[in-house]
């Protein structure tokens, strides 16, 4: 079993590239699996750079997602 | 920039690259992150960071494995009725809805859609076969984040997976989309027929501008199951070759790779939980991190769930990680596996089965 983890910042647990755009299944990017640091550094570099974001929803009752 | 709290900190979704960033509670602290409601004694539960959103069961060609069952003449919702249902998952603080079908480029509205679902926080996306998809088409949807065209190879290897030869009429699409400046990417469907002309279909598309390739598992739904979803899914030889053939792709096909959630079983033995985690890596969070929304605006687990309790089914899926089954419940990669894919374990066997096509379950039936 190889684990070729790739080095991310302090405080940062996973990485995970968007958007993807498949319908019917989550998509996951393995290129990090497989050459370390791909898109790890870059992201590093957009984490660094943070500023407060804009806050979504706090969490409610679950609701029929076609209720307006 | 946005921000979701979670019990573990917080998901944040960044524009360039973009991305959604997992940060721990100090992280997300000092990104101005409010955790007084996720970070509690009770920790909410896993809310959908992705939604699949059905906008029509309409689609004028007739694939034969079509997860959707979708006809010429299926059921389309109305513009608004989308839309309130965009303003429900926005409230729920969803970060991607991806528009699929059905064919989405049935409907005239896509480009509204678009703008309907970013005006609410949404980054939207969309799958299409490309029928439809004209240059002057492509030009309407720069609102799309991305989108992907089904595409599983040239001639033959497409019509041995959809039953008709539609790899001309997603190359146009390619083009146009490439000519319009959308980011595009493909997916790609993996059967046994088709599993050795794999890398020669990356290999096209990227020469079609493709930026992106997501594999995807053949799924028993809809009009692909019973024999139809035995003759398709892959052997278990190749199932075996999936992380080498992966690693090939990351380093020669150019292209970013995308797994599905229902292939990441087949990197048992290879990954541990951890290295999948860190890298962003999600299998079966169908009813936790998922959700499906289909045209009569059900919610549930994922777009694959055709019955008619999407609810407690929804609930037992997300559920099923915390009872493992054996072999799953001294597996390496179950906290980040969760089972395997629960559409193929319930019409193989029984719900609270393992993934009967993971090659770990495989062995440790053939022991006995």
């Amino acid at each position: 079993m190889t684990t070729p983890r790739a080095p991310l910042p302090d405080g940062v647990l996973a990485v995970r590239p968007l958007p993807g755009a498949n319908c019917s299944s989550v998509g996951s990017v393995v290129d990090m699996l497989f050459v370390a640091g791909v898109v790890a550094s870059s992201v590093a570099v957009a984490v660094a750079a943070l500023s407060a974001p804009e806050p979504a929803p706090a969490p409610e009752e679950p609701r029929d997602a076609g209720e307006g | 920039m946005r921000a979701r709290a979670e019990a573990f900190g917080a998901w944040v979704r960044v524009d360039d690259p973009p991305a959604l960033v997992a940060v721990d509670r100090a992280l997300a602290s000092r990104l101005g992150v409010d955790g007084a409601a996720a970070w509690g004694a009770e920790a909410p539960p896993p809310r959908p960071l992705e939604a699949h959103v059905a906008v029509t069961a309409r689609c004028p060609v007739a694939c034969t494995g079509c997860y959707q069952d979708a006809t010429p003449d299926g059921v389309a919702p109305s513009f608004d009725e989308l839309v309130a249902r965009f303003d429900a998952l926005a409230r729920e603080g969803v970060f991607v809805v991806a528009l699929g079908g059905g064919e989405p480029l049935s409907r005239d509205d896509l480009p509204a859609l678009a703008r309907a679902a970013r005006e609410r926080g949404l980054a939207p996306v969309m799958t299409t076969s490309g029928v439809g998809l004209t240059a002057a088409r492509a030009r309407t949807l720069t609102d799309f984040a991305q989108v992907n065209v089904s595409f599983d190879g040239d001639g033959d290897a497409y019509r041995a997976v959809r039953g008709f030869d539609g790899a001309a009429l997603a190359a146009r699409a390619m083009n146009a989309l490439h000519a319009a400046g959308v980011p595009f990417g493909v997916n790609l469907v993996l059967t046994r027929r088709t599993f050795g002309a794999v890398e020669g279909t990356v290999g096209r598309a990227r020469e079609l501008g493709a930026a992106e390739v997501q594999l995807l598992r053949f799924k028993p739904a809809g009009r692909g199951v019973g024999a139809v979803y035995l003759d398709a899914r892959l052997t278990q030889a190749q199932v075996a070759e999936i992380p080498a053939l992966l690693e090939r792709l990351v380093r020669a096909s150019g292209l970013r790779v995308r797994i599905d959630c229902s292939m990441v079983p087949f990197l048992c033995g290879r990954f541990d939980a951890a290295t999948l985690e860190a890298a962003g890596v999600l299998g079966c969070e169908a009813g936790r991190w998922l959700a499906s929304v289909d045209v009569l605006g059900r919610r549930g687990p994922c777009s694959f769930y055709r019955g008619e309790e999407p609810g407690p089914v929804a609930a037992r899926w997300a559920g099923h990680a915390s009872r493992p089954p054996r072999p799953c419940d001294d597996c390496a990669l179950l906290a980040v596996c969760r089972g395997g894919c629960r559409v193929v374990a319930e019409h193989l066997g029984d719900g609270g089965d393992p993934d009967p096509e993971c090659p770990r379950v495989v062995a440790w039936r053939a022991r006995g």
